[in-house]
């Protein structure tokens, strides 16, 4: 073929042409009239008269923001937020639309997530609003397009009151979370460490002698199942929040760090009482958990900025004590890189750091963030007055400081199975994960609970996680996770004795959801591993093991052990006895070399030799989380007001009664 | 494919112990690493380098428990190379063969005069830091030193020049760092090519042995990283490896 080179080139340009304007035709969606796309907070869109969707306290604060669309070839120039009609501030854009404005607490922001389709979408807010009027109001933004045009749109929140002066009020706060303990995971732990015969339980766990149980309804904003990161929020911000995210409403803009914000209990109880708070936890710190508590952000992976905000907003929360794991986190990287992790195995990098829009740094007080992965936050926290433990030994030594830090593990800590055996002697897991002297969960409350009483004129908020609850209900490791909630029971009873010698306070038991579906089946024959050795009603008759004057089961493998079922499965091999190894952590140092290497990784390889396949209903590796709604016990002030079936977000607005207009 | 079925097929012939729905979930894995598995689980683990065993037992039950671990954290890292996005033709591309001046699967003997072997457990010390994870005084000592050490050659997505990351376990780099955090073990090594000349090492499959120079301490590599532990590869096994062909 002899096309001459003009008429190749010729063609390809008509081509191409032809594409690009195909492409564009195809990837901008520039809405035909001026759009005002989202309005935060939430509404309720479905039925008017339906139970609101955003709530606050009075005077709790919270960020307004409208994304707007504009035209195409348009921009928008400024957005009015009105609230039952007033004006309560308008936030006008900068020269172009890419301009980030932040006036004081007014910013406008590109809406990045949707401007690669709707090229000047923004996303306008009101950092740090709050209303101490009771009832129902309207939300109005009105936009207005450089062209003249205007779009207005309107929602509603609620403001929940409080009855003032109705008792007295609570000054401590304590929330103990058993992350994904339902029903079962109680029961489980009660059959084990109390016994049971003849029907009847020989024995209540601390738990169990709280006089008011309540049901909670735990959905999140975006499904009926929820994961940790908003099942631990909404019981701390009184709103429903979208899976991933914690302290934020969603939004449109790409940063995980500049969502529209609400303020939690111990920001709310810092701010207007003076209260500090303690967060404890067997998981790695950054966890969805405990970071629901303080740290404010879109996506609960984040590790770097999480830890940062923990320390940089000590202001904003009152945070006085901070242990768990995740010392990987809070070590220097000048290299900003883990491929490879440097020498000291820091996890830190400036991808998953923070650094704040101006409006919420005027608008909340807070700190602006920098991206600083070679901050080493260890000396960071002791030069801000924190006492650094880094295994039990530091933790008991350390006495009462004012402020306390500990990490005691890289990752998420052992779990009391294998603390426990290591301390028996009988087990070197904990070595082998680089760790020999980590904390049980009641000595770290025992010790937060010093602290935080130690200057505590104005009270405090103690947030307690059993992590590892859920995580070895995920793995499916039954005899772990009854053993971590026996743990937390322990726990729980530090919590119930400091609050019957100082009655000003209340304690909360719960869960941010049900994990795994778990259920007690019956019991094991002895038979080996099949189906045939599950013994049902009758034939079950009453498990019984000996416990330890450390207040753990000599052994789980008794004759006659209690099975476990999980009706939120995914495939595993069981052999109905313990596992001798946990189940791999892929977050931890030394997972990629042995012995570690040699734990097994997953369910449906763990005793894939010895044992026998039961099929999950779920694909995928691991058991998941269930709607079903979990028990919450209460004691001492206010604990009365727990009663019935509510919402997660209702223990919110119970909690900001009892602390601040009391109860009988 | 070829080269998993006659993988697998040596294995039937030889196992009495594995079954086959066993050697299907072993697949993705034996394709991922080659000659590691050429010889196969016969019940006794043959793998000769102690990096990859746990206690020594004569006992045959204990043993056959020891097997069954050892194989379940393999079906594991299978598991772990599929989810990561190893497609098993990616194999193909890989140099079949090991040589065996580099392949690990027979015991090499105690390291000749003036070498030292290095495993990666014995890069950081334990129990870890209150400040993190140190390095070992043996690690710091062999700094200069001419080492040999057990490894997996990282599969890099888009090959570094000259060099490659040894590592404890069989990983895949993509070019997104993001991906990364959780994979790579701490404790791995960046080895360079005796003379560097800007050409890509071919990836070679399963457990390798390799000896050279150590230094040890941060380092910024050219493609941006920081390396904390390096080897210089010895000049006759540079070519070997740059060459890339199986040596018969
Ligand atoms: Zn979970």
């Amino acid at each position: 073929m002899n096309t001459p080179a003009f008429t190749r080139n010729c063609m390809h340009l008509m081509i191409s042409a032809a594409l690009a304007s195909m492409a564009s035709a195809a990837f901008s969606a520039s809405p035909s009239t001026l759009t005002i796309s989202r309005l935060t907070p939430p509404s309720n869109p479905i039925v008017s008269g339906a139970s609101t969707l955003a709530r606050f306290l009075p005077g709790q604060r919270f960020d307004l923001q409208a994304t707007v669309q504009p035209i195409a070839g348009q921009a928008i120039s400024s957005v009015e937020f009105k609230v039952d009609g007033v004006s309560v501030g308008t936030v006008t854009a900068g020269a172009t639309c890419s301009d980030k404005v932040a006036s004081g607490n007014k910013g406008m922001l590109p809406a990045t997530a949707i401007t690669a389709s709707v090229p000047c979408a923004v996303a306008a807010s009101i950092r740090a609003y709050s209303n101490s009027a009771a009832g129902m109001h309207t939300l109005t933004a009105k936009a207005t397009q450089s062209d003249g045009a205007v779009v207005e749109r309107s929602g509603n929140f609620e403001v929940v009151g409080i009855i003032p002066n109705n008792g007295r009020t609570a000054k401590n706060i304590i929330i103990m979370l058993g992350d994904g303990m339902g029903a079962a995971h109680r029961t489980a732990a009660r059959i084990m460490v109390k016994g049971y015969a003849q029907g009847k339980a020989q024995g209540r766990l601390a738990m169990d002698t709280f006089p008011v149980t309540g049901m909670v309804m735990t959905s999140s904003l975006d499904s009926i199942v929820t994961d940790s990161a908003p099942g631990m929020a909404n019981y701390v911000n009184g709103n429903k929040a979208a899976n991933n995210q914690e302290g934020v409403f969603p939004d449109d803009t790409s940063d995980a760090f500049d969502n529209p914000r609400v303020e939690y209990l111990s920001e709310f109880l810092h701010r207007t009482k003076g209260t500090t708070l303690g967060i404890v936890t067997t998981a790695d710190v950054f966890d969805a958990t405990p970071a629901a508590n303080a740290v404010h952000t879109s996506n609960r992976g984040n590790g770097t900025g999480i830890v940062d905000q923990y320390l940089d907003d000590r202001n904003l929360t009152g945070l006085t004590v901070l242990m768990g794991g995740g010392r990987k986190w809070f070590l220097s990287n000048p290299s900003n890189t883990t491929s490879p992790q440097p020498v000291n195995g820091s996890q830190r990098k400036n991808s998953s750091d923070y650094v704040l829009p101006g409006d919420i740094v005027a608008g909340w007080g807070a700190a602006a963030g920098a991206l600083d992965a070679s901050r080493d936050l260890i000396a960071s926290f002791q030069s801000a007055g924190y006492t650094y433990a880094a295994d039990k030994t530091a933790m008991d030594s350390a006495g009462v400081p004012d402020k306390l830090l500990g990490l005691f593990s890289f990752s998420n800590m052992n779990v009391a199975f294998d603390k426990i055996n290591a301390r028996r002697g009988a087990s070197s897991i904990v070595n082998d994960y680089g760790f020999p002297d980590q904390p049980m969960l009641d000595e770290m409350t025992d010790k937060a609970l010093q602290v935080l009483n130690k200057n505590n004129a104005n009270g405090f908020v103690l947030m307690v996680e059993a992590a590892s609850i859920d995580k070895q209900a995920h793995l499916m490791d039954s005899d772990r996770w009854i053993l971590e909630t026996i743990e937390f029971d322990r726990a729980i009873k530090k919590a119930q004795d400091f609050a019957s010698t100082n009655p000003d306070t209340i304690v909360i038991v719960t869960a941010d959801h049900e994990c795994a579906g778990a259920a007690i089946i019956g019991a094991y024959s002895g038979g080996g591993a099949a189906k045939t050795s599950v013994l049902t009603y009758q034939d079950a008759k009453f498990p019984k093991y000996t416990i330890n004057a450390d207040g753990y089961p000599a052994s789980t493998d008794v004759s006659g052990k209690m099975l476990i079922g999980y009706g939120a499965n995914a495939d595993r091999y069981e052999t109905w006895q313990s596992n001798p190894q946990p189940t791999q952590d892929s977050q931890q140092p030394f997972v990629g070399s042995a012995p570690l290497n040699t734990y097994p990784a997953n369910p449906n390889v763990r005793n894939s030799g010895t044992g026998y396949l039961v099929s999950g209903q779920v694909s995928g590796e691991q058991a998941v989380h269930t709607a079903t709604d979990i028990p919450l016990s209460a004691y001492g002030r206010g604990a009365s007001l727990f009663t019935g079936v509510f919402d997660n977000t209702d223990v919110f607005f119970k909690l900001g009664q009892i602390a601040v207009g009391g109860a009988k | 494919m070829l080269l998993a079925n006659s993988l697998i097929g040596l294995c039937e012939k030889q196992s009495g112990y594995i079954k086959a729905s066993f050697q299907r979930a072993m697949m993705p894995f034996i394709l991922a690493r080659g000659t590691l598995h050429g010889a196969c689980f016969s019940g006794k683990h043959n793998f000769s380098d102690k990096e990859l065993q746990l206690n020594q037992s004569s006992a045959t039950r204990r043993h056959l428990k020891r097997f069954m671990i050892l194989a379940s954290s393999y079906l594991a890292i299978a598991a772990n190379v599929q989810a990561h996005g190893m497609q098993p033709n990616e194999a193909d591309k890989a140099v079949s063969e090991v040589p065996a001046a580099i392949s690990a699967i027979k015991d090499a003997g105690p390291a000749p005069e003036g070498m030292t072997d290095l495993k990666f457990r014995e890069f950081f010390r334990l129990p870890v830091g209150p400040r993190g994870l140190e390095p070992t005084e043996k690690l710091i000592s062999l700094d200069g030193k001419r080492v040999r050490i057990v490894g997996f050659m990282a599969h890099h997505e888009t090959p570094m020049a000259d060099a490659f990351i040894l590592s404890p376990v069989p990983v895949t780099l993509g070019d997104e760092d993001e991906s990364l955090a959780d994979d790579l073990p701490a404790s791995v090594i960046f080895v360079h090519a005796a003379q560097p000349e800007g050409r890509t090492i071919p990836f070679f499959p399963g457990l390798l042995r390799l000896t050279g120079t150590l230094s040890v301490g941060p380092h910024e590599e050219a493609d941006g990283h920081v390396s904390a532990v390096r080897m210089q590869l010895d000049p006759d096994l540079t070519r070997l490896m740059l060459a890339g062909q199986p040596q018969k």
